[in-house]
């Protein structure tokens, strides 16, 4: 399996992006031939707005502003751009003479807006258009202006629709990337948290994020994620997380994922905190965080919230629904064909006499049961709203007690196949369940063929597979295989906050305070509170 | 087949012919950490031929290829004799093969690192299997069974301890495998007792079986822990649970699979003086395969452990022999290039 290696960071190199090694275009000397330039380039763009103006009514101070229609504040554009230029400076004529100083007097007394960049590229004012600034040209000036206003059509953070959580915080991303960036900074105030920006796709010119909070992220992951990024920096389009994701990712042929997507800040957050690294992509509501190790999958951020107990106990839940998801049917198949002996005699002698006038064997039975369940999950997600509910659920009851009735499968199968989906809804993660459903097919070929020798073996390829494969260098079985016993205390059970003070595998601590921590906060705990009246309590 | 071999004859006094055995695999741990030392740094292959010369060293190297595929051989198919002969009575020997050594043949071409992880989780599902077994025979053992101790023919006894000295002679493994494991600290005394682990477990699951069959009726199993399976009861639903202890049981014939193959393959690519060659990789697995397949049943299988058991009698103390004379002289070279500043 094609690996890409990891690479020692030689030194931090600062984030490229793809204009920059782009030559330049130097901002000129005169208004129109900026004008012109800006005009020749957007030919046939009709969103494009641009509006020539006198400041102060000076006829020698000219200027200009250009901006994309829909993606800007309107109201800032007016009233904190053109009202101060066009009405309320008041210019010394000599100053108005001189570049400079009116360049300066501009930048320091008429754009009462947060944030101005100045620069002297054109080709940087363009993009910056793009993204939806504005961008103010001054006549005999050899810069310009980059005026914050971006007012493009977003949706509002809502509840996440994904990974729903009975407790905890309820946001979750939007499409733009500034809310997003805005959400994680919320949640980890701190100097060490970077944003480093990446600017990728040809045509998309696409803003990647890639976060991490310096000093706890490895910099080794650190260094290899901008190595990846800068390979794919002249790609055409980056239009969601998962382009970034097919490019990036270890081995693109293996159904399991090796980035995991989270919509939620709070799971961000906490990512970042064990040392993980994340990509916010500019119009994806999805951030991805690597590495990925497959028990990361199944773990819920409603486990920390809940209690201990709670927690742990939910765990072993979704533990049980993916092998249940898994194996089930192949185990179905495998023992109804080769091994009956294995079941109680009452069990067999129900599950002979209810598949007694079904013509088709155990394995057609399942397989057209697992198939018809996979077109009513896929039409089901295609449908609008309600009458996708509907018709999941009805199709379901329906098909399956049609198919009962007309003894093309055993009860049994539809309680199989029911438990084995219900087995597969309870793992959080959406990208895991997909080699679920995949892997099921060629197990139940295998249980069909070889019964339960077929099946353990294509468990074992599987887990060869997983032993085998990394995320960004780490192995994705960690910390089963290989096995790190400190580190089973997340993946069996959910401990208690004081019993993880160590970050995981991603980086190596400094000093192990873990235990004198966790000794000291149990004793120190609990302590008793005197009430008035109440003699017995404290000491 | 290590049970069938100490209990034919031998009764309950059969598990004291693991003794030479044991004693076996602690020369061979010797050996292997005092080659490390001597040879730091440098796989068994290249060792050879550094220590014995290009010709000598080959020749020798090739005896350590030869012994590890007959146990590969002997190991996997032995495990496919059980799939054959119980689980899958009418599917081709040769299908069953096939997909064992597929397995067996990615792991090993995935590298070491990758069979050590699956064997940690083997010691977890062996323990599991195990604790099975004991809870499970609750029901049907009796200590009576286990008596009189009494020792058997010699000629039983001689063939036990036959079959003992080549079980642990899979040990020689080791002399690949050596120089990953030499990093962690103390690592002789951990497979010291790793082997006195597993001779625990073996010796538990005879007693088990003597002590739910009985001594004269054991002499005529082959399979006695998949026998002793066959009679567990888990609580009063599953019966007749051997295909699942047989499944399970797959998990640990993998990684040792993998180990034994990976052993194999890696010495045959050291000899020729390749890395990572696919072509040769896949080809020494398809020639153990046709090796395997040259053994027709169950009896053909018997049959060759049993000659194998002879043969390593003079094998094993051979290959031994020139290493650890090897890496004397080689050591005594080394002493006598530093006294001369070389």
């Amino acid at each position: 399996m094609k690996r890409l290696p990891l690479q020692k960071p030689q030194t931090m190199v600062s984030p490229s992006s793809s204009e920059k090694s782009a030559p330049k275009c130097p901002i000129a000397n005169s208004l129109e031939q900026n004008m012109r330039w800006l005009q020749e380039r957007y030919i046939r763009c009709s969103d494009l707005v641009y509006r020539q103006f006198t400041i102060s009514g000076l006829q020698e101070l000219q200027g200009a502003i250009f901006y994309f229609d829909g993606m800007t504040n309107s109201k800032v554009v007016h009233d904190n751009i053109l009202q101060p230029l066009l009405l309320d400076a008041e210019f010394i004529e000599n100053d108005a003479e001189n570049p400079q100083k009116y360049f300066s007097f501009v930048k320091q007394r008429l754009l009462p807006t947060g944030e101005i960049t100045i620069i002297d590229d054109l080709k940087q004012g363009a993009l910056a258009m793009m993204n939806g600034d504005v961008l103010l040209l001054l006549d005999r000036c050899e810069q310009a202006f980059i005026i914050d206003a971006k007012g493009f059509p977003q949706r509002s953070v809502s509840n996440s629709e994904n990974e729903v959580v009975l407790r905890g915080p309820q946001e979750a991303f939007t499409e733009p990337l500034r809310v997003n960036t805005a959400l994680i900074r919320r949640r980890l105030r701190t100097e060490q948290l970077k944003f480093e920006e990446f600017i990728l796709g040809r045509y998309t010119q696409t803003v990647v994020e890639l976060v991490y909070l310096e000093g706890v992220a490895n910099d080794n992951i650190i260094a290899e994620v901008r190595r990846r990024l800068d390979n794919i920096k002249n790609v055409d389009s980056i239009l969601d997380g998962s382009c970034v994701e097919q490019y990036i990712e270890d081995a693109p042929f293996s159904v399991f994922p090796q980035l995991q997507y989270t919509e939620r800040p709070d799971k961000v957050a906490a990512s970042l905190l064990e040392g993980r690294v994340a990509l916010v992509i500019d119009g994806s509501p999805n951030v991805l965080l690597l590495p990925l190790m497959f028990v990361q999958l199944l773990q819920s951020p409603e486990d920390y919230y809940n209690r201990v107990v709670s927690g742990t106990f939910m765990r072993w839940i979704r533990y049980m629904g993916l092998l249940i998801a898994t194996t089930l049917p192949s185990l179905y198949v495998a023992i109804t064909s080769y091994h009956p002996e294995m079941l109680p005699l009452s069990l067999l002698l129900s599950i002979a006499t209810a598949r007694e006038g079904v013509p088709f064997p155990a394995f057609v039975e399942a397989l057209i049961m697992e198939l018809s369940f996979e077109l009513l999950r896929e039409a089901s997600i295609r449908l609008p709203g309600a009458i996708g509910n509907t018709i999941g659920i009805v199709g379901a009851l329906v098909i399956g007690e049609a198919a009962v009735s007309a003894h093309l499968v055993a009860p049994q199968m539809v309680i199989v196949v029911a438990i084995t989906a219900i087995g597969s809804f309870t793992v959080p993660s959406v990208e895991a369940s997909y080699p679920i459903r995949l892997i099921r097919f060629p197990l139940m070929l295998l249980a069909a063929a070889f019964g339960l020798y077929g099946v353990m073996l294509g468990l074992l390829a599987v887990l060869v597979h997983l032993v085998n494969l990394r995320s960004f260098g780490f192995p994705y079985l960690e910390p089963l295989a290989p096995l790190k016993l400190n580190e089973l205390r997340d993946v069996l059970v959910r401990a208690p906050r004081w019993l993880m003070m160590l970050r995981p595998q991603f980086r190596e601590p400094a000093k192990q305070t873990e235990f004198s921590f966790a000794r000291d906060f149990w004793h120190r705990r609990i302590q008793p509170i005197k009430q008035r009246g109440d003699h017995s309590r404290g000491q | 087949m290590l049970p069938y071999f100490l209990i034919k004859g031998n009764g309950t006094a059969g598990v004291l012919a693991m003794l030479p055995g044991l004693l076996l695999g602690a020369i061979i741990i010797t050996s292997c950490a005092f080659w490390n030392k001597t040879c730091e740094g440098y796989t068994l292959f290249p060792a050879l031929t550094e220590m014995l010369g290009t010709f000598l060293g080959k020749a020798v190297g090739f005896g350590f290829v030869l012994f590890y595929a007959s146990f590969a051989v002997s190991c996997l198919y032995g495990f496919i004799e059980v799939i054959n002969g119980h689980l899958l009575l009418e599917t081709p020997r040769m299908v069953i093969a096939i997909g064992i050594f597929l397995l067996v043949g990615v792991l090993s071409w995935h590298g070491l690192e990758d069979i050590a992880r699956i064997a940690t989780l083997c010691a977890i599902l062996v323990l599991v299997i195990s604790l099975l077994m004991l809870m499970g025979s609750k029901g049907v053992f009796s200590i009576e069974n286990l008596l009189p101790i009494r020792f058997g023919e010699p000629e039983s006894l001689l063939i036990a301890v036959r079959q003992s000295f080549f079980a642990y002679g899979g040990l020689l493994s080791l002399f690949m495998v050596y120089p990953a494991l030499a990093r962690n600290a103390h690592v002789s005394k951990k497979l010291m007792l790793a082997m006195g682990v597993s001779s625990v477990a073996v010796s538990l699951w005879i007693i088990l079986a003597l002590g739910v069959f009985g001594q004269y009726s054991t002499g005529s199993m082959i399979w006695l822990p998949l026998e002793l399976a066959r009679m567990i009861q888990l609580s009063s639903f599953l019966e007749r649970t051997e295909a699942l202890f047989a499944i399970l049981w797959m998990v640990v014939v993998v990684a040792n699979g993998g180990m034994l193959v990976w052993c194999v393959t890696e010495g045959v690519q050291q000899l020729f003086g390749k890395r990572k060659n696919s072509w040769l990789h896949w080809g020494t697995i398809a020639l153990l395969v046709g090796m395997g397949m040259q053994t027709k049943n169950v009896l053909g299988l018997l049959q060759l452990q049993q000659k194998l058991s002879v043969v390593s009698l003079f094998w094993i103390p051979i290959l031994l022999l020139f290493v650890i004379v090897g890496s004397l002289r080689y050591r005594h070279r080394q002493r006598r290039e530093e006294g001369l500043g070389l």
